[in-house]
């Protein structure tokens, strides 16, 4: 069956049904997928053509319990499902998306659909799960008892979206008539849980019910989760060294074969002094990005996230955020503008506007290279106690005070707020992450960070290069090159503001293109003591360079400032687009502004103090 | 002198590429008027489907902008 109208198809489901994993196969795509809910905040659309050559156009919709909704997301999948979202036409088919590992809560959801009287079909994911939790789900008895087409998906696996597009061949089933209002939906579902479900509890729950007494416990959580946070941190710094030096070693062939290649001139010193010194500076820091992201997917695709998002309830809500405000937290750790998306599926306003105020407080990954850079000019590589790993310990507290400081800044927006809704989280089952997927999601945040290092940190070396380049001195100049030029010029203009801070001229300089990616400071100072230097490797050691040339105090003072650092450019457009108001995006510069400003200021002074 | 020219044309590459992204509205009338040349000259005809998209007014785009999967895919790949 063919027809050039592609058939507009929406996927609807509960949080963490596993509705993106379904999407990515049936389109091809790579959406985000994780063991948690909320990871979906706003419609995504895709295409795919079906065995018998029939053109669908797929939504994937933000997961939602019910059509009343309460959150920015769960409206887009209200107002798509029911065929009112502006822009957007109703859809032919509406696809309920059901974990068959959670039945009793997903059908309530897929009964309300139902009565919207849309053609549908019924998807039960993760059927492969079930299985293995002793759950025999009668499929054609299912069938009858909602009157739609169901078919079993394992949207993890290839291939597992199958029997979808099979039914998608199939002309679309309209739904029984509606259930009356007053139907009692949980009894309704009771009663088809009776007749189509059967359980035999097998080991595998009692042992996740085991592990939960543990990894839930008010204090041995807490511990977990503590010593699972520290061992990341070792990690980053233990694990990524060899790799580090190597790639270390292989910027500083191609520069010295760059300057042996080519003849003297400006285009040899673009690219050893622009390019490379810039660029190269960054891209060693790869292995420790995705070391820590090893961690934090493995720790996503096992269940764990949502537990520890438990625990720290608690704690969250001392600082007057609720749970709900720990997955949008948590995301900006990888970077804040998806952090901030994500806050969509916080419902009350007031707690979704503290939660974007503080996300840029988390350590984001583009910090990595500047903390790493300055911990290993200044921080011995030492060990405590013959286990710990001292720059590790200093990197762990760099993440605890963003941590720290978030909770104290909503504490203080938020003490005259009303008391919040309980958390109320579905705890996905534990599983073993996947080699493969885990091994595809690295490539993904290697491919991210190289092309940002090919397009944002290469273009911003080149202009580095230019302005710390030009103009020449004049003719009897005294001073360095550099001093006359205008990145000289300008790192003098802002000395007068940053000197209290103990910063250098070259310092002011990098914190400019530090707006546009924070790790872009790394590559600026690189480029700036490069063309000021008279060494020809002074780009390839500039751990050293920097530690012969700045006193501890300013080193720590810039840790400090990297803290809480004026946000970029990027996450204060995202800012704007998701809380529609200039006056939030000054808000955060502004409050951000003064708190690195005032942590560098009493850091260096402190410092100063203490080592004399 | 071939070196000088060579350099200020990637100087400037960069430069447009930053101005692209942070005040896209100033490089509108680059774009058109790039659209219009190569219309008139009808040649490269992907790179003039490029400018006119870019040179025309409305384009919204999601994400942090850092890489593909934040533009046209919705974000996400973060």
């Amino acid at each position: 069956m063919t027809s050039d109208k592609p058939l507009q198809v929406a996927l609807a489901g509960n949080p963490n049904c596993g509705k993106t994993a379904l999407f990515n196969q049936l389109t091809g795509s790579r959406q985000k997928v994780a063991n948690y809910a909320g990871v979906t905040v706003e419609r995504k659309m895709g295409k795919l053509v079906t065995p018998a050559g029939r053109k669908v156009k797929i939504l994937d919709l933000p997961g939602t319990y019910s059509l009343s909704a309460a959150s920015p997301d769960e409206m887009v999948t209200r107002d798509v499902c029911r065929g009112v979202y502006r822009g957007e036409p109703a859809p032919d088919l509406l696809i309920s998306v059901v974990a068959a590992t959670n039945l009793r809560l997903h059908l309530r959801f897929m009964l309300e659909l139902r009565q919207l009287g849309r053609p549908m079909i019924v998807v039960l994911n993760m059927i492969d799960a079930a299985g293995k939790q002793g759950l025999h789900i009668d499929l054609k008895r299912l069938e009858k008892e909602l009157g739609l087409p169901v078919v079993t998906a394992v949207g993890i696996k290839r291939g597992g979206a199958d029997n979808v597009l099979r039914a998608l061949d199939s002309p679309p089933v309209a739904p029984p008539p509606p259930l009356p209002d007053d139907t009692d939906l949980h009894e309704e579902i009771r009663r088809i849980m009776a007749l189509c479900v059967s359980v035999h509890e097998d080991r595998k729950q009692q042992l996740e019910e085991k592990l939960d007494r543990w990894v839930l416990h008010p204090v041995w959580g807490m511990c977990i989760l503590f010593v699972l946070l520290f061992i990341m941190f070792q990690a980053v710094f233990s694990w990524a060294q060899p790799v580090m030096d190597l790639l270390d070693s292989i910027m500083k062939q191609v520069a010295d074969l760059t300057r042996a290649v080519l003849p003297a001139g400006q285009i040899s010193n673009l690219l050893t002094d622009g390019i490379i010194a810039g660029a190269g500076t960054v891209i060693v820091f790869l292995p420790q990005i995705l070391i820590l992201f090893l961690w934090i997917l493995a720790l996503e695709e096992s269940g764990y996230l949502p537990r520890a998002a438990f625990m720290l309830d608690k704690i969250m809500a001392a600082a007057g955020l609720s749970g709900r405000s720990f997955i949008p937290l948590l995301s900006s750790f990888a970077c804040a503008v998806p952090g901030i998306m994500a806050t969509r599926t916080i419902q009350s306003p007031r707690d979704r506007m503290v939660t974007i105020l503080i996300a840029p407080l988390m350590t984001c990954s583009a910090r990595l290279p500047v903390y790493t850079l300055l911990i290993s000019a200044f921080v011995p590589s030492r060990h405590i106690l013959k286990i710990f790993n001292l720059q590790g310990l200093v990197l762990f507290l760099l993440y605890g005070a963003g941590i720290l400081s978030a909770l104290l800044v909503s504490r203080l927006f938020k003490r005259s707020g009303a008391n919040e809704p309980p958390l109320l989280m579905e705890l996905p089952n534990y599983r073993l992450p996947g080699l493969q997927s885990l091994a595809i999601e690295l490539w993904q945040r290697a491919r991210i960070f190289l092309s940002r290092v090919g397009s944002i940190i290469v273009t911003l070396s080149v202009i580095m290069w230019a302005l710390s380049s030009f103009p020449a001195p004049p003719p009897g100049g005294t001073l360095p090159a550099i001093d006359y030029s205008l990145a000289g010029r300008i790192g003098h203009f802002l000395l007068p503001l940053f000197a209290p801070l103990g910063f250098n001229w070259q310092i002011c300089v990098a914190l400019i293109p530090g707006l546009a990616a924070r790790e872009v400071a790394i590559s600026a100072l690189a480029t700036v003591y490069s063309v000021g230097s008279s060494e020809a490797d002074a780009a390839a050691q500039l751990a050293p360079l920097l530690s012969s040339q700045w006193s501890v105090a300013t080193a720590l003072s810039l840790l400090a400032w990297y803290v809480y650092a004026p946000q970029c450019f990027s996450t204060l457009a995202v800012i704007k687009r998701e809380t529609r108001s200039w006056r939030m995006v000054c808000i955060t510069a502004g409050y951000l502004f003064g708190m690195a400003y005032a942590a560098s200021l009493l850091t260096y002074h402190i410092t100063r103090f203490f080592s004399g | 002198m071939v070196q000088i020219l060579i350099v200020s044309i990637l100087v400037l590459f960069c430069a447009g590429y930053w101005l692209q992204r942070l005040a896209p509205s100033l490089m509108k009338p680059f774009w058109r008027g790039l659209a219009l040349t190569l219309s008139s000259l009808h040649v490269l005809p992907g790179l003039r489907g490029k400018a006119e998209k870019l040179a025309s007014p409305g384009i919204t785009r999601t994400g942090c902008r850092g890489c593909k999967g934040c533009d046209s895919k919705g974000g996400g790949c973060h």
